[in-house]
């Protein structure tokens, strides 16, 4: 939601400006409704922001008991198996946001996966990582999706 | 529904607080892992980190400049990960193995919990308050009780003070009572 709001707000103070702009040249700067006409920025304002967020940022990842995709924006960032991997842990970024960490080798070779830009809780998806890096999970169908929030 | 244990949530909850830096007046813990193995002890939770915390412009530059750059750790075990019940011999087992680590990844330090599901009993008492290494930390923690016994070494002191594993034991109890 913050990340959402960065993205707006630029674009609902851009869209005031205009619809001032606009109501000052057409000579109604003095309209007793000049405030509803404003309020009209912040839903176009955000609405502009959440689709240049969901094109650029929106982090998705899926995952089945097999193999799990990242995706940025759209765009797919990673694809891989579980089995390649031997170790998972939570890892902190210099924010003190709790990623996930996958090793090939422990101490050797990693791959990061973005969790914290989604709605997954740290400590259950790392459980549930590692029975599938484990091999002890029973097959599932479905395919669960975690999503920005 | 699935049933957890006590001393399971326990460890949860701990991971839970660390995440959250309960132990950054004293250590940057950025790696969090479950079911580690050690030789031949599971530890149920090991965490990695430093004495030098990352932060952002200001702070990142005063860790740089004014504090040591240690590699620190904790282990945590509790009574049901081991078979059967924790006895002196698998504590002392836990002990080595966990210094055994200290070694290989030239760790400054470490702290090692043990976290029981019933009383601390005698011999812990004993093994533990006596317990006077530099580099390891002991404590044990009784989820049943929020009884916790800690070595009398900085690093031991520290679970009590910095970890605030009193408190937590104290919300176990709370939470177990309720």
């Amino acid at each position: 939601m913050s990340v959402l709001a960065a993205y707006s707000s630029p674009f609902v103070l851009l869209v005031a400006i205009s619809i001032n702009v606009i109501l000052a040249s057409s000579g109604l700067s003095t309209t007793p409704f000049k405030l509803i006409l404003l309020s009209a920025s912040f839903p176009i304002g955000f609405g502009i922001g959440k689709i240049i967020y969901m094109k650029r940022s929106n982090v998705e990842i899926t995952f089945d008991e097999e193999s799990f995709q990242v995706f940025k924006g759209g765009k797919i960032l990673l694809h891989d198996n579980w089995r390649n991997y031997r170790l998972v842990s939570i890892h902190l970024d210099q924010y003190g946001r709790p990623d996930l960490r996958l090793y090939k080798t422990p101490n050797g070779d990693f791959q990061d996966l973005p969790i914290s830009r989604t709605n997954a809780r740290p400590q259950e998806f790392r459980d549930y990582v590692q029975t599938m890096i484990s091999g002890r999970r029973t097959r599932e169908s479905n395919l669960p999706v975690v999503e920005a929030c | 529904m699935a049933t957890v244990s006590k001393t399971r949530d326990t460890v949860e909850l701990l991971e839970r607080w660390l995440i959250g830096g309960r132990a950054r007046w004293v250590a940057d813990l950025r790696e969090f892992f479950r079911g580690f193995r050690i030789r031949e002890t599971t530890f149920d939770l090991y965490v990695r980190g430093g004495t030098r915390n990352r932060g952002f412009l200001m702070s990142r530059f005063f860790a740089w400049s004014a504090l040591p750059d240690y590699h620190v750790a904790l282990l945590c075990i509790s009574s049901e990960s081991v078979r059967s019940r924790m006895t002196s011999e698998k504590l002392r087992k836990a002990i080595d193995d966990a210094l055994y680590h200290v070694g290989q990844e030239e760790l400054k330090w470490a702290w090692l919990i043990a976290f029981l599901d019933s009383e601390v009993p005698a011999w812990g008492v004993s093994l533990v308050s006596r317990y006077d290494r530099q580099e390891l930390g002991l404590s044990l923690a009784s989820t049943a009780t929020g009884q916790v016994v800690v070595s009398a070494n900085q690093i031991g002191r520290s679970i009590r003070k910095q970890l605030g594993l009193n408190k937590l034991m104290e919300r176990i109890v709370h939470d177990k009572a309720n």
